[in-house]
């Protein structure tokens, strides 16, 4: 996730480069969005409306698909992303602790985010590792079987800005 | 077409049904009731309730009915112990999350006059105060189902309604997500201002980041109201009927051109409950807007129409009773000199009055009367084919059909405000697969559905189309050589290349020639006409443009007027019987120069300028009336029985009658009793008119009804080529900073002076006529903010707005739809397109 001022661009330039070259066709819709994800971190209305301008389709429809996948977020301030898996796999190896741990932590319930930190913690369903499982992903690293005390490490981590961690082999 | 059936065994019973049905229409249509709250016929199946499930021999589960479609051979159960305890499972579940007091309480039966259920239901009110308690399609499957109990505990949702809109709200509380309304207002009505946001057990309804409806481009037609199953969608301030008497009328709205048919709920004390569109023959959300549905009712409620007669004395206007006011008048018309008297009449009033309001006029001046018609669409059209020795094929139009196959071509028509129905018709085609180019260089709200949407400049339209034939013709030159004059215009075209045209246009080439695929790869096009089309100053052009395309392609034109009883005059003004005002500018001057004295009103005018003596005649006490020197009541549509035409050139007889205590009487009453006080015979054919033959016989004997095969040859006169010059060789950014091409669009509601934005309350949160639409790119580089009030400058005058970006607007354009009120609004609309600076306003 990179910031929102890229190089000195503002959304409107960045949107229109992610654009570029893309046919607007209506199946490019949900790539289109990742990158804007990836690129910005979150989606303020305009850039909605500006793709919907582009693809054809109605802004409240987008705002729909956004709202439905957890991959795409609405707020702007959540530096940090924490996703705690909770699918099958992971939930018999104990994620619902896990879960409660960083709640606990950083005192933010699940679908939460802290603006104050720019924390965001939220739950999600398989992330199609479960060999590895409890996963969590912290900013898009995976870490693999995660137990109580490295919760606390990972916190850590966090606030004090250090990104330091042992990345698991994926 | 061949008519197929499927021959199907459902519950033992043989159904015959038509291919393509789904099993639970066909089991509708054999009477068997299959229970479910998401499926409606005309909406597309979600099978999201999956009360409909049935049990069809071979498959391996149940399967939902209303998304399977009826085989040959299939034999179907659709109820069994099994299936019936299912149902009654899932509708525990939806029953989980809905207040269900209204159907299991045992107070029920005195709840309405002791309120004990109002804390019971988590809901401010409980079902008393619920909309549809009574009416509600959940109750009416619960009743089938005969449910007895809810297993689980029941959710309070607690999710907070929408209270901001005007004429619609909404309680998630209620909702059972069926998706009806999304479904309906993406599918149906082309809006797709209803979303489903969010999974899982937040799952609601909603709008664009939330916002209310009035902030979503939601048009409020209302059609969500007609589809939701429980009191999820309601009508603001609408609460259910328990048992009341009620009186159903139906009636014709003749607000705009559609005419479509809508049905008046009165209660016994004769007060009004609610107006919907009809659901005689198509169901209700197939037609009507707000307009009708929430405008009309306000008029009425409020009494608005039926206005006493007033006239001038030395303290101002006063009351009088008609007696007097047409004495008046008459005393004065004895002593006024017929060519400084003018008769000026609009479209609104039916065609009896507005025929015997004509031969009033005639008779007295011995001159003409004029039509005031800013649009001047269908006459210009004809003269036109006149000019050119062309004739178009109406053939659509007469037939009393609109296109029902094949692929559509719109260009300047926001048809979803100027045409609702037809553009409900073309969303349905759309869905069976019919393909839609847009070209618009103005606001298009219908332009996100289509196929292909192309923006040329305003102005520029014809250019947009000649590089589409040109490409065309460079791309398939053997199928065009049908009729004659093609060597000619390639010859003409041949100086031209289509990237040089394309980019004078605005367009790009690419979209030119995604444009051309598609035309080439479809067949059985139509060409929509908008008045937008016409009203500007290269009309001929574009005329020209789409006649050379739609001959090379066979295609059909179809102009779409947008106002009641247009097509009529249109056809009375063709044959010389009445003239044409565009604007009132011209009538002013007369004014100003004392060459008018006099002038008779029937309808509205946007006139600055008032004469010596001034008659409005008009069911509305409007602004011109407050200036009049007698105003004179009119009728207005729901108050009497009769004739409009709509946008088909179809007459529409309105039999409903409005009770009314005031002193009134319609039109050609009024002018009979003038002509008897003038000593003028009485209107040759007065009655005959009102007789229903009379307007369908001067319809039919119009021969814009019946196609004669015209000239049909390719044309590109001289002057047309040099204009292609001077466009392609004109400097286009002659726009200097601040400045923009303004798109002066239609506004239907303003009707005979009432104006709905301020004389309705919540109808101006609603459609604001004050928006300005700008491209959001030219709103950063002004410095403008959205909502921001401004000052657009022209030439002479200048005219406040509200500032609203709208991706739609091309960069350099401003779009202003203003209800057009006085003469310098009447001259901006008349033009089509002007020049003009936004400017901030500094209060």
């Amino acid at each position: 996730m990179k910031n929102d001022t890229d190089g000195g661009r503002g959304v409107p330039e960045v949107v229109e480069s992610l654009l570029a070259g893309l046919p607007p066709d209506r199946k490019n819709l949900i790539f289109f969005l990742h990158e804007v994800q990836r690129e910005l971190g979150y989606f303020s209305e305009e850039v909605v409306l500006q793709a919907a301008h582009y693809f054809s389709v109605s802004p409240a429809e987008i705002f729909g698909i956004l709202t439905f996948y957890s991959a795409f977020k609405l707020n702007q301030s959540c530096v940090h992303q924490i996703k705690v898996c909770q699918g099958t796999a992971c939930h018999v190896r104990g994620s619902e602790a896990i879960v409660k741990e960083f709640s606990r932590l950083l005192g933010l319930k699940p679908g939460e985010f802290d603006s104050r930190i720019g924390v965001s913690l939220e739950v999600v369903n398989c992330l199609g590792c479960c060999a590895i499982g409890p996963v969590v992903v912290v900013d898009g690293k995976y870490y693999a079987r995660v137990n109580i005390k490295e919760v606390e490490k990972i916190v850590a981590g966090l606030t004090t800005g250090e990104n330091s961690h042992e990345s698991a082999e994926v | 077409m061949e008519e197929k059936t499927v021959k199907l065994k459902i519950n033992g019973q043989l159904v015959e049904a038509e291919a393509g049905v789904s099993v639970l229409q066909a089991a509708r249509q054999a009477g068997i009731y299959i229970p479910s709250l998401c499926e409606l016929e005309e909406l597309p199946a979600t099978a999201s309730c999956r009360l409909c499930l049935v049990d069809i021999k071979g498959r391996p589960s149940f399967i939902p009915a209303c998304a399977t479609r009826a085989e040959d051979g299939m034999e179907i159960v659709t109820s069994s112990d099994e299936l019936e305890r299912l149902r009654l499972d899932i509708l525990e579940m939806i029953l989980s999350e809905h207040p269900y007091f209204c159907l299991l309480c045992g107070e029920k039966a005195t709840c309405h006059d002791l309120k004990v259920t109002m804390a019971k239901a988590f809901e401010p009110g409980g079902c008393v105060f619920c909309p549809k308690d009574g009416q509600c399609d959940l109750q009416r499957v619960a009743s089938y189902l005969n449910i007895k109990k809810v297993s689980f505990k029941l959710r309070e949702r607690s999710r907070f309604q929408w209270l901001k809109d005007p004429f619609i709200s909404h309680n998630p509380n209620l909702c059972i997500l069926c998706g009806r309304c999304v479904n309906v207002c993406g599918e149906i009505r082309g809006e797709n201002v209803l979303t489903v946001v969010n999974r899982g057990e937040t799952t609601a309804i909603g709008t664009f980041y939330n916002h209310p409806l009035k902030e979503s481009n939601c048009s409020f037609c209302g059609a969500c109201l007609d589809v939701c199953p429980t009191g999820a969608m309601s009508e603001k301030g609408l609460f259910a009927d328990r048992g009341e008497k009620l009186n159903s009328q139906e009636m014709i709205c003749s607000l705009c051109g559609c005419g479509c048919e809508l049905e008046i709920e009165s209660r016994e004390d004769g007060s009004w409950r609610r107006i919907s569109p009809s659901s005689q023959d198509q169901p209700a959300f197939m037609s009507g807007c707000l307009r009708g549905r929430f405008g009309l009712k306000e008029i009425l409620a409020g009494n608005k129409p039926g206005e006493s007669p007033y006239l001038r004395t030395k303290d101002g206007l006063e009351k009088v009773s008609l007696e007097e006011a047409l004495s008046a008048l008459a005393a004065r018309l004895k002593e006024a000199r017929a060519e400084e008297t003018a008769f000026v009449f609009s479209e609104s009033a039916p065609v009896e009055d507005l025929l015997a309001f004509v031969s009033l006029g005639q008779d007295f001046s011995q001159r003409d009367v004029f039509w005031y018609y800013p649009e001047n669409f269908l006459s210009r059209l004809k003269g036109f084919e006149e000019q050119n020795r062309l004739e178009f094929d109406y053939s659509s139009l007469s037939s009393n059909q609109w296109p029902d196959k094949g692929c559509f071509f719109i260009l300047d028509s926001d048809l979803k405000s100027e045409a609702v129905t037809l553009w409900l018709k073309i969303k349905k085609q759309l869905r069976a697969g019919a393909r839609l180019i847009t070209l618009d260089s103005g606001f298009n709200s219908v332009e996100v559905q289509a196929n292909l949407k192309l923006k040329p400049l305003p102005g520029r339209e014809y250019l947009a189309l000649l590089a589409i034939f040109k490409l065309w013709l460079e791309k398939q030159p053997g199928s065009l050589k049908f009729y004659p004059g093609l060597e000619e215009l390639a010859g003409k075209l041949s100086h031209y290349q289509v990237e040089e045209l394309a980019a004078s246009s605005g367009l790009s080439v690419a979209s030119v020639e995604a444009a051309v695929n598609l035309l080439a790869g479809n067949n059985h096009w139509t060409f929509i006409l908008g008045e937008r089309f016409l009203r500007q100053a290269s009309w001929q052009e574009n005329l020209l443009a789409v006649w050379n395309l739609s001959l090379g392609l066979a295609a059909q034109i179809l102009p779409v007027s947008s106002k009641i009883n247009e097509v009529f005059l249109a056809r009375l003004a063709t044959q010389g019987k009445i003239k044409i005002m565009t604007e009132t500018r011209n009538l002013e001057d007369l004014i100003k120069g004392k060459k008018i004295r006099n002038l008779y009103v029937y309808g509205d005018l946007p006139l600055d300028e008032k004469p010596e003596f001034l008659v409005v005649h008009n069911p509305f006490f409007s602004r011109l009336g407050k200036r009049s020197d007698v105003f004179l009541p009119a009728s207005f549509f729901p108050e009497q029985g009769n004739h409009f035409v709509d946008n088909r050139g179809r007459l529409k007889k309105n039999s409903f009658c409005l009770k009314n205590e005031a002193e009134l009487t319609s039109g050609r009453q009024a002018f009979n009793k003038l002509r008897e006080k003038l000593r003028m015979a009485e209107c040759p054919d007065s009655e005959s008119v009102g007789s229903d033959n009379q307007p369908e016989a001067l319809l039919v004997s119009d021969h814009m009804t019946e196609f004669k095969s015209g000239l049909k040859r390719y044309l590109l006169p001289e002057e047309m080529v040099l204009k292609i010059q001077s466009n392609l060789t004109e400097d286009r950014g002659g726009l200097t900073f601040g400045e923009f091409m303004v798109v002066v669009e239609q506004n239907l509601d303003l009707y005979s002076g009432f104006d709905f934005p301020t004389e309705v309350s919540g109808y101006n949160q609603a459609r604001n006529p004050e928006l300005v639409l700008i491209n959001p790119e030219d709103v950063g580089r002004q410095g403008l903010q959205a909502g921001q009030a401004v000052k657009i400058n022209f030439a002479k005058d200048t005219l406040g707005g509200i500032i609203k970006p709208d991706f739609g607007i091309i960069p350099g354009v401003l779009v202003i739809r203003p209800l057009i009120t006085d003469s310098f609004l009447s001259h901006i609309y008349e033009q089509g397109l002007v020049r003009g600076a936004v400017e901030l306003k500094n209060d």
